[in-house]
């Protein structure tokens, strides 16, 4: 973790709307960090540090996740071969150190020795080859598997040396096995019981949707972790969440609801985001369906969204508009600066729906979730006033999450004339996954059938490796998803979270979790 | 008396076979699939992990084949295990009981005392301004919902005075003390709620009974006032309380439901909330049908009771 200076910070975190960390002249306004280090010092040894959600964790399988909420534990209980540093590169972790052919499609992993998980049991590449066998079997629901579907051998070849063979080229396979995370499969069963990972942390108590606790793994391989103990806890809402965050009862409060963000970040606490978010606020279209199977009828949605007023009211200005419509962070190196932006324009709009056949008197339908992510219907009745003006009537519904996602997941769904608001997270290029979402190998609930040079493009982004040929596949998959639209792109942002003054060491990934491996209280 | 019993049991054991089927049937007919939630949604799942998983949850058998195999294990005292965790159901259950128990025990407890309080208050102090009272908090006390008390509450004692904490549970074994301060505000929410209808009760049966040739005959031998309601009234007015008392167990557990969520008490309530948004089918079915056989229970024991309370029940049953 870099010891970077608040003004290099402030370059990099295009969130900050208003650059008031590095501007004197708004107070008022916290400034946002991607780690919790604002003020150096020691970091005492011990301690409990409490984590406050408002989501619950209902399991622990920690490659069969079940909720965002979950991903907070992935560092602590366990460890993957590769680990994400904060400058979204894969770093070394149980494997030392790794080599390929020169071809990309067979990778050999050098592994530490002397690891053992919490049960005392040793971990061999032949244990990792039980996690990584178990990611790829097709019953078994695990997200990342999506990533390494391309490896088609697992050997272990001693028990420090594991060796991936791929089907396919990957050059950013570290990069893609970070998720695959090492516990105890013979043991699996249990893992709700004692977690049996590797990691810095043990399992002590877990009661689903309710609290964890874990305590410190004395017999860590790597570097002893500060905190004697590390609890997550599951607030009702984020009033109760929030209240115990200003009684001091809480530590560190993930996904604090943008509009409150600023009003919680006072008395010294440390305002936390992503140096580079990679999550998207989305409105998913069924694009087999009328109206939206016509790209037009798609582009003109595009053309009606008023981003910028939409991530200032939704999101208090803690991210970016995304005009280009594409699933990239402007501030990604890999960004095409060039895409034609969809600005707000109603007169274009109304041209363009009326083309695919949208015409005054007819009626679209928002479909978005009740009792949570509330700044979704904020962006919604935006949408719904503007068309209004044009004659089109947007009907607001919301559903409770397990009826919302019914709807529209998974991928194969119909749902005509709706606009599924969302909240999508990848890693961002050049990991290929953000790309391949929408390619037809990919589980884009708009259902996309993806012209032959985006599929084209997307095999080229996963087979190459830093160069002029990944350049080029990654400028032309943006510019078809920019003409194409088969999604709704408002905004760039990530989950904000509130640590206490006296908090250190944590930083957040792109898509907003927490990292509390490091953490520990200041000295 | 025994046929009674018998007869009651009976019934009893057909309604909760009735409740079993229609939540079943009901929580199927949500829509939602258990197997999206269990990956949260997730954009990357594949759609053929999603059958592998429906079809290892039994999701993809007929529905009377579903009921059938988790009823016959309900009877072998197995209840299948929730579709998330790895946990059996009685586990989860079992993790939930008695946070759940202390509560709906602590409210009970208090609804009981604040609807002798207040109703025998009025009519001992002949106080019209204190019935009117009394009867303003009845009305408010029924009209807001438990969840918008609990709120209230908080805002008050939490956040205003900052006297209480407004949510977390700490077991009894743990620390006690601080599993009392926990307690006091969902159980106080809870006992206002219940204690409404009950004072409502008691007060209409405590003005029928004043009227009773037995109580003129107490005033008329001059005893004080307090005596005449604390003896001759308030345990004629108690028998058909204790009926209202036993409906009440439903509100109990409905209200404990709320009330658990906005206080965060890991009991059944929340268990059960949870469960419903994440479509646990295995875990809802499994807590509704334990909360109905509860409710069904105290009924069954309230009837009993009023049966040895009131001589006059058991004349009539022997008669028959």
């Amino acid at each position: 973790m870099g010891n970077r200076t608040i003004g290099a910070l402030c370059l990099g975190l295009a969130l900050v709307a208003t650059s008031a960390g590095c501007d004197s002249g708004a107070p008022t306004e916290p400034a946002v960090s991607p780690t919790a280090q604002a003020e150096q010092g020691p970091v005492a040894e011990g301690g409990t540090l409490v984590f406050g959600q408002t989501s619950g964790v209902a399991q622990l399988d920690p490659n069969t996740i079940a909720s965002a909420a979950q991903t907070q534990l992935q560092t602590l209980l366990w460890n993957g071969l590769t680990t994400w540093a904060p400058d979204n590169t894969a770093q070394p972790d149980l494997a030392e150190s790794w080599q390929h052919s020169p071809d990309f499609t067979s990778w050999t992993f050098n592994l530490r020795s002397g690891v053992q998980y919490h049960n005392g049991k040793p971990f061999t590449a032949a244990e990792a080859k039980k996690n990584f066998e178990r990611v790829l079997d097709p019953e078994v629901p695990a997200q990342v598997a999506t990533k390494i579907d391309m490896v088609s051998r697992v050997t272990a070849e001693n028990d420090t040396t594991l060796v991936l063979e791929l089907e396919r080229p990957n050059p950013q396979l570290p990069a893609a096995i970070v998720d695959v995370k090492m516990s105890d499969v013979d043991d699996i069963a249990n893992v709700d019981r004692n977690g049996n990972g590797t990691g810095p942390y043990e399992l002590r108590a877990f009661v689903p949707d309710q609290t964890v606790e874990l305590v410190r793994n004395e017999d860590y391989w790597g570097e002893r972790p500060h905190l004697d103990e590390v609890t997550i806890v599951r607030y009702a809402d984020a009033t109760a969440a929030q209240t115990a965050m200003r009684s001091g009862e809480v530590d560190v409060l993930a996904a604090v609801a943008p509009d409150s963000a600023a009003g919680l970040a006072t008395e010294g606490r440390q305002l936390l985001t992503a140096e580079e978010p990679a999550s998207y606020v989305v409105w998913e279209l069924d694009t087999t369906s009328p109206p939206f199977d016509n790209p037009v009828a798609r582009q003109a949605l595009s053309y009606a969204a008023d981003r910028e007023s939409m991530m200032d009211a939704g999101y208090a200005g803690y991210g970016i508009a995304t005009p280009a419509n594409v699933v990239v962070n402007p501030n990604n190196e890999h960004y095409e600066q060039g895409l034609p932006a969809h600005q707000f324009d109603l007169d274009k709009a109304k041209e363009l729906f009326a083309e695919a056949g949208v015409t005054e008197g007819s009626t679209l339908t928002f479909w978005t979730k009740s009792g949570s992510d509330p700044e979704w219907t904020t962006i919604g009745e935006i949408l719904q006033q503007d068309l209004a003006k044009i004659g089109i009537t947007l009907d607001i519904q919301t559903a409770e999450t397990s009826t919302w996602s019914a709807k529209f997941y998974p991928q194969g769904k119909r749902y005509p004339g709706t606009l599924a608001a969302n909240y999508l997270s990848f890693t961002p290029l050049p990991g290929s996954y953000s790309l391949a979402w929408f390619a037809d190998q990919g589980t884009c609930e708009c259902n996309w059938s993806a012209p032959a040079e985006y599929n084209q493009a997307v095999a080229t982004i996963e087979s190459s490796a830093e160069g002029p040929e990944l350049d080029t596949a990654i400028t032309t998959a943006q510019r078809i998803l920019n003409r194409e639209s088969p999604i709704i792109v408002v905004g760039s942002t990530a989950f904000l979270s509130v640590a206490q003054q006296n908090v250190r060491g944590l930083w957040v990934q792109a898509e907003g979790t927490v990292h509390l491996e490091e953490a520990g209280f200041a000295a | 008396m025994i046929r009674y019993v018998l007869r009651r049991l009976g019934v009893s054991a057909l309604m909760l076979l009735l409740v079993s089927i229609l939540i079943f049937v009901v929580l199927r007919l949500l829509p939602g699939d258990p197997t999206v939630a269990r990956v949260g949604a997730a954009q990357n799942v594949d759609p053929a992990a999603l059958a592998a998983l429906r079809a290892e949850l039994g999701l993809d058998d007929p529905i009377p084949v579903q009921y059938w195999q988790w009823i016959i294990g309900v009877l072998h005292g197995e209840l299948g295990r929730s579709y998330f965790s790895q946990f059996e159901v009685e586990e989860i259950i079992g993790q939930r009981l008695l946070p759940t128990f202390e509560l709906t025990l602590a409210g009970m407890v208090l609804a009981v005392l604040l609807a002798l309080a207040l109703s025998v208050l009025p009519t001992v102090l002949r106080s019209r301004g204190l019935g009117r009272l009394v009867d303003g908090y009845t009305t408010l006390g029924m009209a807001a919902p438990p969840f918008v008390l609990g709120i209230v509450l908080v805002a008050i004692f939490s956040v205003r005075i900052g006297i209480l904490p407004n949510e977390g549970y700490v077991a009894p074994a743990e620390n006690l003390l601080t599993n009392l301060r926990a307690l006091l505000l969902p159980a106080l929410t809870l006992g206002i709620a219940l204690s409404a209808p009950l004072i409502r009760y008691l007060r209409a049966e405590l003005s029928e009974v004043e009227g009773a040739r037995h109580v003129r005959t107490a005033v008329g031998k001059g005893l004080r006032r307090r005596v005449v309601v604390l003896r001759h009234i308030l345990p004629n007015a108690m028998l058909p309380a204790l009926t209202s008392l036993g409906i009440t167990t439903g509100a109990v557990l409905s209200g404990a439901v709320a009330v658990e969520y906005v206080f965060r008490w890991p009991g059944l309530g929340s268990l059960l909330v949870d469960s419903v948004y994440k479509r646990d089918y295995a875990v809802i079915q499994s807590t509704v049908l334990l909360l109905a056989a509860v409710f069904v229970l105290v009924n069954l024991l309230v009837d009993l009771l009023y049966g040895v309370l009131d001589p006059r029940l058991r004349v009539g049953e022997a008669r028959r």
